[in-house]
């Protein structure tokens, strides 16, 4: 078990790495193992201009967001509210995204299609490599007259390719849109043969069955949690495995690990299921080819 | 367990029922299954061929307290702007999501519809006051393309409402006294699914499996509703549990159960407590809905 707080961690303040917007403040959570198909990063952004735009696009890794404050508008596709979860499956389109002041976590992750994941320092590196080929602007990478590839990109899809130094290629997906969740809509109920504990469960999601729940502790209650997931403390204190945890405080679980929460305070978590190994496919998917490049190189 | 055959069942078309005024359209069907049963669950299932020009199938946008699964069949049928369930691909509709407006004007799909109690007004002693309370609404305003106008008594102004929830509330009023209301939506909108991105995973000689997806609209460890597809080839089968009522329906030919190989267009129906089997003459997918229980 990993656990992190939050308000321990710095926060960065930087422009967003191929998109648009002034600048994003945001603070590492966790992060996985880069060789591993199963790698995730976790973090909190801070978007308080309210002006980070990405045009419509789609990944080839999952994602869920948990919005803590303000709106997040995923274009045709939905608009996140405060206290909303969203499901966002591999290969799926979605946005324009825009946004009012807002912050909010995200979990991206490989999914059950065996793309992977990148992770921080290699997309990092591959952006500052691009720059000397290209431009970034709005979201999309433009290559220089004499540089190689496709003339206008999405600006994650270019770094992704410099990095792997092969085409991308993205999953037909399980769901073709993002999943938009309000706990607010789902009512508690006791969870069988714990006393004092409450849970929403708002899915299960994809081939690798990912589930996504609230949890409610209450006073000297106390929540074994299990099976490979992030869970993030609402609200409340207490302790997991000996850590203290209050608000904000993450813990992360590895496939067959337990971790056992008890509360002093009610508290209040979410859950973000993740994919075992054995859930991902050891085959990624087949490169794009040319044609589908119409569809996200345009804003 | 329940069987029935496609070529089997009547048609009725939508223009010509006690219910044409509700919403516009011609749309032809063919009720599958419906039932009240004891646990409170109530549901009907039918299949449309939905029809162009005059005939098609629109409504406003809205929303129900009930919960949807659509299939499609054939074509593609329309769930609001710019949406679409392919041939072969399923949405599911949350209780209390606003979808549409809708313009079904093409294709051929299965509709679910289920509910606990007074979510999904149909048949039982619903059905005693359905009637009465269309009279009395068309008495205090007018069904026009699927919207129910009427003025508000409160405050005299012009009122429009989903032709569909306005008949509802008529209902619970007549019947309880009290004033309907639609639950707030744990999902925001229709989710669709695309079976033929999941791969089969082997579940036993013959059996292979895709869970699709669990939604969560009704609490407590029963109140999901589960989403597969199966494959049965010769020498598999698969067991219909008693723990909870399922529909399954197939548009392969070669399905088996009890002793009796069906044709294409096959839908089951396999109540709650009750425990059956199929298997399969030949190569046959089928779809799999296992129905919620509050208990």
């Amino acid at each position: 078990m990993d656990i992190v707080h939050i308000d321990e961690l710095d926060v960065q303040s930087r422009q967003p790495r191929g998109r648009e917007g002034k600048l994003v403040k945001t603070s590492a959570i966790m992060h996985g193992d880069p060789s591993r198909l199963d790698n995730f990063n976790f973090r909190i952004l801070y978007d308080e201009a309210g002006d980070i735009y990405s045009p419509r696009h789609h990944h080839n890794f999952c994602q869920f967001y948990y919005m803590l404050g303000g709106d997040y508008d995923f274009g045709q596709t939905g608009h996140a509210k405060e206290g909303w979860l969203v499901y966002v499956p591999e290969g799926a389109f979605y946005g324009p995204q825009s946004g009012t002041p807002h912050t909010r976590i995200a979990l991206q992750f490989g999914g059950p299609a065996g793309s992977g994941f990148l992770d921080a320092k290699q997309h990092s590196q591959a952006f500052e490599e691009l720059k000397q080929l290209g431009v970034f602007e709005k979201g999309i990478f433009k290559r220089n007259p004499d540089v190689p590839g496709p003339r206008a990109q999405d600006s994650y899809e270019a770094i992704w390719e410099h990095v792997r130094q092969r085409p991308i290629g993205y999953p037909e997906p399980q769901y073709p849109n993002p999943i938009f969740m309000n706990p607010a809509g789902f009512a508690w109920e006791p969870v069988e043969g714990v006393s004092g504990v409450d849970q929403k469960v708002l899915g299960i999601f994809s081939s690798a069955h990912l589930k996504a729940a609230c949890y409610r502790l209450q006073p000297g209650a106390a929540f074994t949690a299990e099976g490979r997931a992030v869970f993030i403390v609402l609200s409340g204190g207490g302790s997991v495995e000996g850590n203290g945890y209050r608000k904000l405080s993450t813990v992360y679980l590895e496939g067959g690990n337990q971790a056992r929460f008890a509360a002093d305070e009610t508290t209040e978590l979410v859950q973000f299921g993740l994919p075992t190994s054995d859930q991902i496919a050891t085959e990624p998917p087949a490169p794009r080819i040319e044609s589908d490049e119409a569809a996200y190189a345009t804003a | 367990m329940d069987v029935v055959v496609a070529a089997d069942v009547a048609t009725q078309a939508q223009d010509k029922g006690s219910d044409s005024s509700l919403r516009p359209g011609g749309v032809l069907r063919q009720m599958l299954f419906h039932d009240n049963a004891p646990d409170g669950l109530s549901f009907k299932f039918f299949r449309s061929r939905y029809q162009p020009g005059d005939k098609a199938f629109t409504s406003p946008r809205h929303h129900h307290a009930f919960q949807q699964l659509r299939w499609t069949e054939s074509g593609e049928i329309n769930y609001g702007p710019e949406q679409y369930i392919r041939a072969r691909e399923m949405a599911y509709f949350p209780r209390g999501a606003y979808y549409g407006p809708q313009v079904k004007d093409t294709g051929v799909g299965l509709l679910l519809q289920l509910g606990f109690h007074e979510e999904h007004q149909y048949g039982g002693t619903w059905a005693n006051v359905r009637e009465e309370a269309i009279k009395r609404l068309k008495e205090k305003g007018a069904f026009t393309e699927g919207v129910y106008v009427d003025t508000d008594p409160d405050t005299g102004e012009r009122r429009e409402r989903d032709s569909g929830q306005a008949l509802y509330e008529e209902q619970y009023e007549t019947q309880t006294g009290k004033r309907f209301v639609v639950p707030d939506a744990g999902y925001d909108t229709p989710i669709l699914l695309h079976p033929q991105a999941f791969e089969y995973y082997q579940a036993g000689p013959g059996l292979e499996i895709k869970r699709l997806a669990g939604f969560f609209d009704h609490p407590g460890p029963n109140g999901d509703i589960r989403l597969s597809v199966l494959r049965l080839s010769p020498g598999g089968t698969y067991q219909f549990g008693p723990d909870r009522a399922q529909i399954a329906w197939t548009t392969d030919a070669g399905l088996r159960t009890e002793d009796r190989t069906y044709p294409e267009l096959t839908y089951l129906y396999s109540h709650r407590d009750e425990k059956s089997e199929i298997s399969a003459e030949a190569a046959v997918e089928v779809f799999l809905v296992e129905l919620p229980r509050l208990d």
